[in-house]
C-alpha cells in the first residue's frame, strides 16, 4: 500500500514516544527489546515496512533520510554541510535559463519561485554553517583533547572554512553573470532577494576572514613551537654549564623586564595593623603610607667632597674594606639594632664615622629581607636613623 | 572614577602575587579577567598611587613592582628554577604551552620510560619528595604556586597551563646569547 502523507503523519503520531527515544539515542545502539518496551506489538515491524525505521542484528534505528529530516528541522545536526550550496548555485543559473525560454506565464512563475526559494535558502544555510564552524572551532581549541588531535580537527575546520570562502566566490561570480536578469527581467521580489543576498555576502566575508584568522592562530598555538623548544634546551645547557650569565643577556632581561609580584621574594615586615582591616579597600592608604616610610627609612649618603690632587698620585695606598657579609652574620647573632651594632663594633683597623654610616646604609639595602624594619627612629650625632633588628632565627 | 564592584577582589588577588588569567578553570577568575579588560584604564589609575602597577599580557593581568637591586638575584634564581621545570615539560611533551593539560602521574610514568626525563627530575634543585611521583607532583605544585598552572580537576589531579605562562615565553624569547669574547 503506498504511503500517503496522512498515513505517514498518523504513524508518526501513534509512535511518537518510540521515535523520540530513537532520535535522542541516534548516536548509540538501541536493542529491539528496549524499543519494543516503548510501543505496542507489531508497531516496530510496521515502521520498518513503511521505511521509517531500520532493524538489523537485534538493533533498531531511524532510517537515514528520516533522521536527516528531523535533524534538519530541529537544527540539531552537528555536521557542517556546505557541499549542496554549490548545486543550488547551478540550479539558479539553470532556472534562469528555463525562465528566459519559458513560453507561458505559469511556467515562468514556477521557475521564478524555484529561484526565490534558493535565494532565500543560501544565506540561511551559510549562516548556520558559519555559526557551527565558529562553535566547533572554539570548542575544539578549548577542549581537553590531546594537542595532536586538536590540530587535526582544527585543520579540518580550516578546510571547511576555505570551502565556504570558495562557495562565496562562486555565488559572487554567478550573481555577476546573471546581474542583467536580476536587475532588468526578474520580478521586484526576486530582485530584492538578489540585493539582500549581495549585501549578506559582503558582511559574511568579514566574518569568514576573522574566523580564518582565529583558526590559523589556534592551529599555530597547538602546533609545537619547535624553535622555542630548542631555545629553552639551549638555555638549560648553558645553565648546567654555569655559563648562562656569561654567555647570555639574561641578567639584563631580569633587570629590564616587568616583574610580577610572584617572582619577587616575599617581604616581611611587622606592623600594628589589625589583620581584618586588610580586607577593606582602605588598606591601600596604609600601604601607601608604609611605602613612604620605606623610602624615608633608607638614609642617603652625604655628598662626597671634591677629590684632592694627591689622590691621583701614583703611590700605592693601602686600604681596608669592610666585609659586609661577615658583619651581617655577626649582626644576626647580636641582640642590638643595626646602627648601634655598627657604631660600637671594634675593627682591627681604623673605621671612621662616615664609613660606619656607609656600612649601615649598605647592609640595610642588601639584607633588608633578613631584617625587621621597625617604626622607631632615633638620633645619633644629628643623624636620624631607622631602628633595624635582625629577624629571629 | 567609577570603579567596578569587583575592584577589591581584583586587588586582593593581584596583591598576593597571583595572576588573573583568561583561561583559568575558576569561573570567578575568568569573570575578573573580563572586568579588568573592560576597566583597564580606571583600574590602572586607581592602583598606581598605592604603588601597584597593573600590567597585562596575552590573556592575563598582574601587579608588577619596580625591581630593587637587592631583589635581582632572587628574581633570577626564580626564573632559572622555572627554566628547569619548563625544560622538563618540553622533554615530556613538545606541545607544552598555554592550555596544555597534564598530571603528575603522567609525568612520572613518562619519566619511568624515559631516562632523560627521569634524570632531570632527580637532579632538579629545590624539589622535595621521597619518590618520583612526589617529585613530579612538587613540580606541578611549584608551577601552580607561581601562578602559571592551575589544578583543573582535583580528582584526576589534572593541571592546565594558564595564559600567564605567556609571560615566561616572552621572557625567555628575549634572552639571547651574546658574544663576550671579542677579538682585538
Amino acid at each position: 500500500m503506498q504511503l500517503t502523507v496522512k498515513r505517514l503523519l498518523k504513524n508518526l503520531s501513534a509512535n511518537s514516544d518510540l521515535i523520540e527515544y530513537l532520535f535522542l539515542k541516534r548516536d548509540s545502539a538501541v536493542t529491539l527489546a528496549n524499543a519494543r518496551s516503548l510501543t505496542k506489538d507489531g508497531k516496530i515491524e510496521r515502521l520498518v515496512q513503511i521505511g521509517l525505521l531500520v532493524a538489523n542484528d537485534g538493533l533498531v534505528e531511524l532510517e537515514e533520510d528520516f533522521r536527516t529530516f528531523l535533524e534538519s528541522v530541529l537544527d540539531s545536526n552537528d555536521e557542517i554541510e556546505i557541499g549542496n550550496i554549490g548545486d543550488w548555485i547551478d540550479d539558479i543559473s539553470h532556472n534562469i535559463l528555463l525562465y528566459n525560454n519559458a513560453d507561458t506565464y505559469e511556467r515562468r512563475q514556477r521557475f521564478i519561485k524555484r529561484i526565490d526559494r534558493i535565494l532565500k535558502k543560501i544565506p540561511l544555510k551559510i549562516s548556520k554553517s558559519l555559526i557551527k564552524l565558529h562553535q566547533h572551532i572554539h570548542l575544539t581549541y578549548k577542549s581537553a583533547d590531546a594537542f595532536a588531535l586538536k590540530r587535526i580537527e582544527l585543520q579540518r575546520y580550516k578546510e571547511k572554512l576555505e570551502q565556504l570562502m570558495a562557495i562565496d566566490q562562486r555565488i559572487e561570480t554567478m550573481l555577476s553573470a546573471e546581474a542583467d536578469f536580476f536587475k532588468h527581467i526578474a520580478p521586484q521580489a526576486t530582485a530584492t532577494l538578489y540585493y539582500h543576498l549581495k549585501a549578506y555576502l559582503t558582511q559574511m566575508r568579514i566574518s569568514l576572514v576573522d574566523l580564518q584568522r582565529q583558526v590559523v592562530d589556534y592551529i599555530n598555538r597547538v602546533s609545537p613551537d619547535v624553535t622555542f623548544v630548542k631555545h629553552i634546551t639551549r638555555l638549560k645547557e648553558l645553565k648546567n654549564a654555569y655559563e648562562i650569565r656569561e654567555l647570555t643577556n639574561i641578567e639584563m632581561c631580569v633587570r629590564k623586564s616587568l616583574t610580577p609580584l610572584a617572582l619577587l621574594p616575599k617581604i616581611q615586615f611587622s606592623s600594628q595593623l589589625e589583620t581584618t582591616y586588610g580586607q577593606t579597600i582602605e588598606f591601600g592608604e596604609y600601604v601607601e603610607s608604609w611605602y613612604e616610610k620605606q623610602r624615608r627609612a633608607l638614609p642617603t649618603r652625604k655628598e662626597d667632597e671634591e677629590i684632592e690632587a694627591e689622590f691621583f698620585d701614583e703611590e700605592a695606598v693601602e686600604t681596608y674594606l669592610l666585609d659586609l657579609d661577615a658583619l651581617h652574620l655577626e649582626f644576626q647573632e647580636s641582640q642590638s639594632d643595626l646602627f648601634t651594632f655598627i657604631i660600637n663594633k671594634e675593627f682591627s683597623f681604623s673605621v671612621d664615622f662616615e664609613e660606619r654610616l656607609g656600612a649601615f646604609c649598605d647592609m640595610a639595602g642588601l639584607y633588608a629581607h633578613d631584617y625587621i624594619l621597625s617604626d622607631e627612629y632615633r638620633i645619633y650625632n644629628n643623624y636620624e636613623y631607622l631602628v633595624i633588628y635582625p629577624k629571629e632565627r | 572614577m567609577d570603579l567596578p564592584r569587583q575592584t577589591r577582589e581584583i586587588f586582593e588577588r593581584l596583591s598576593k602575587g597571583k595572576f588573573i588569567c583568561q583561561n583559568s578553570p575558576d569561573r570567578v577568575e575568568r569573570r575578573l579577567f573580563e572586568i579588568c579588560d573592560q576597566n583597564i584604564e580606571t583600574l590602572e589609575a586607581y592602583f598606581k598611587p598605592i604603588g601597584f602597577e597593573l600590567q597585562y599580557g596575552a590573556g592575563y593581568y598582574y601587579f608588577s613592582k619596580e625591581l630593587q637591586e637587592s631583589q635581582v638575584e632572587a628574581k633570577l634564581a626564580n626564573i632559572l628554577q622555572l627554566l628547569d621545570y619548563i625544560e622538563i615539560f618540553y622533554q615530556y611533551d613538545e606541545h607544552f604551552n598555554v592550555n596544555w593539560r597534564g598530571s603528575p602521574i603522567d609525568l612520572a610514568k613518562a619519566a619511568t620510560d624515559n631516562i632523560a626525563i627521569k634524570e632531570r627530575i632527580e637532579k632538579i634543585n629545590g624539589v622535595g619528595g621521597k619518590d618520583l611521583f612526589q617529585k613530579c607532583e612538587e613540580i606541578f605544585k611549584k608551577m601552580e604556586r607561581d601562578g602559571f598552572m592551575a589544578l583543573e580537576d582535583p580528582y584526576e589531579k589534572r593541571y592546565v597551563v594558564l595564559t600567564s605562562y605567556n609571560y615566561l615565553v616572552d621572557f625567555f624569547k628575549s634572552v639571547k646569547e651574546v658574544n663576550r669574547y671579542v677579538s682585538a
